[in-house]
């Protein structure tokens, strides 16, 4: 299994495509999210013509678990070192994988081309400490890791803890989150990179996903409602990779026209 | 039945197309590396044995397991492109009976 060591932590990565095309970096949502939220699905129609990276973000998937150390700026830290051998990317997020790449496009804006966000809203952004607290944890509820074979016990049956019982159990991801997700309105304001926002037509979030949509410059984003919940990769995964994939064109023939405009 | 047919693998070596219980047996053993040996003495894989939810795999283990198989049998078996053209309702019933006959349809 592919694995880079990135803040002393294993990282499990993957790659699709031909790495010579445009760079691609895909980031999946918390809790139940992990590299197979795109393995299966979006990344390899992105793959056909990008060079697409996928990772587990710490505690998920098949990269190391920390118990501690799963405040945004250490997600952000994270994307920052496994992107830093590749060249300028779009990146995409589900989720909240969508606030590790706002964040990263505001540390970085020299190292993003654009931005790609599904269903992403800032948890806790609206409203008072219980309803973000159940924001985080009712994302738990997309049946992303376990693709939906959810019992009706909660997984009282399993042998085996779910990825996302093992990182409630026994990490500080859900107080983290809590502390420290904040995106500064000025700098989302200012992004200087087009951003695609896919929302979820029937997301519990909806209304926190607009609000985030609201904080970023008109002339750079294009929003988009598809029909599917929070996890708009399970159930639209057909019109995201059809919106995702015609944007990224754009982005790419746009800047492309940009360069001979330079250079002529 | 097939074990006399020769064929060319990605890597270039020959070797006889496995039986259906050769494969059954093969992919027994790459679930027990990925879902650990402990878990394994309790199941019984079969044929039927549903991958979610008998054998608890979760969706990053299939990642592991289309792994294994490419480094086992090549680019012939294209589990990524096999999954990925499920619909989620499918992937969760998916049994070892199913991904069997699928790499034995690849390898023939």
């Amino acid at each position: 299994m592919p694995e880079v060591t990135v803040n002393g932590l294993r990282f499990h990565t993957q790659t699709l495509g031909d790495p010579s095309d445009p760079p691609v970096v895909m980031i999946h949502g918390m809790l139940t999210g992990n590299a197979a939220s795109w393995y299966f699905g979006l990344a390899p129609v992105v793959a056909r013509r990008h060079g697409v990276f996928l990772y587990d973000q710490r505690g998920h998937g098949r990269s190391q678990r920390p118990p501690t150390g799963y405040t945004l700026t250490d997600l952000a830290s994270d994307l920052d070192g496994l992107t830093q051998s590749l060249r300028p990317a779009s990146v995409l997020g589900h989720s909240y994988g969508g606030v590790v790449a706002l964040r990263h496009a505001l540390d970085h804006p020299d190292r993003v081309t654009s931005l790609v966000l599904v269903d992403t809203f800032v948890p806790g952004s609206t409203g008072d400490a219980d309803r973000q607290h159940h924001q985080v944890t009712s994302a738990a509820e997309v049946p992303d890791s376990s693709w939906g074979a959810v019992d009706p016990d909660g997984g009282a049956r399993r042998r085996r803890p779910t990825a996302e019982q093992a990182l409630l159990a026994s990490t500080t991801l859900l107080s983290d989150l809590r502390q420290d997700s904040v995106l500064d309105p000025a700098g989302l304001a200012a992004l200087q990179v087009p951003v695609l926002c896919a929302v979820g037509s029937d997301s519990p979030f909806r209304g926190d996903v607009e609000a985030l949509v609201d904080l970023l410059p008109v002339q750079q984003r294009r929003v988009h409602v598809l029909t599917g919940g929070h996890a708009l990769h399970l159930d639209a995964p057909d019109d995201l990779a059809d919106l995702v994939t015609g944007f990224l064109d754009e982005v790419e023939t746009s800047a492309e026209r940009r360069r001979v405009a330079l250079d002529g | 039945m097939s074990g006399d047919t020769l064929q060319e693998t990605t890597t270039g070596v020959t070797t006889a197309v496995p039986t259906e219980a050769e494969i059954l047996a093969t992919v027994t053993v790459m679930i027990g590396d990925i879902i650990g040996e402990e878990y394994l003495d309790d199941l019984d894989v079969t044929m039927d044995s549903v991958i979610t939810s008998d054998l608890e795999l979760e969706s990053i283990e299939f990642v592991a397991l289309a792994e294994k198989l490419r480094d086992r049998y090549g680019e012939t078996v294209d589990f990524v492109d096999w999954i990925a053209g499920m619909e989620l309702e499918e992937i969760i019933v998916l049994s070892v009976g199913q991904v069997v006959a699928f790499i034995e349809s690849c390898l023939r």
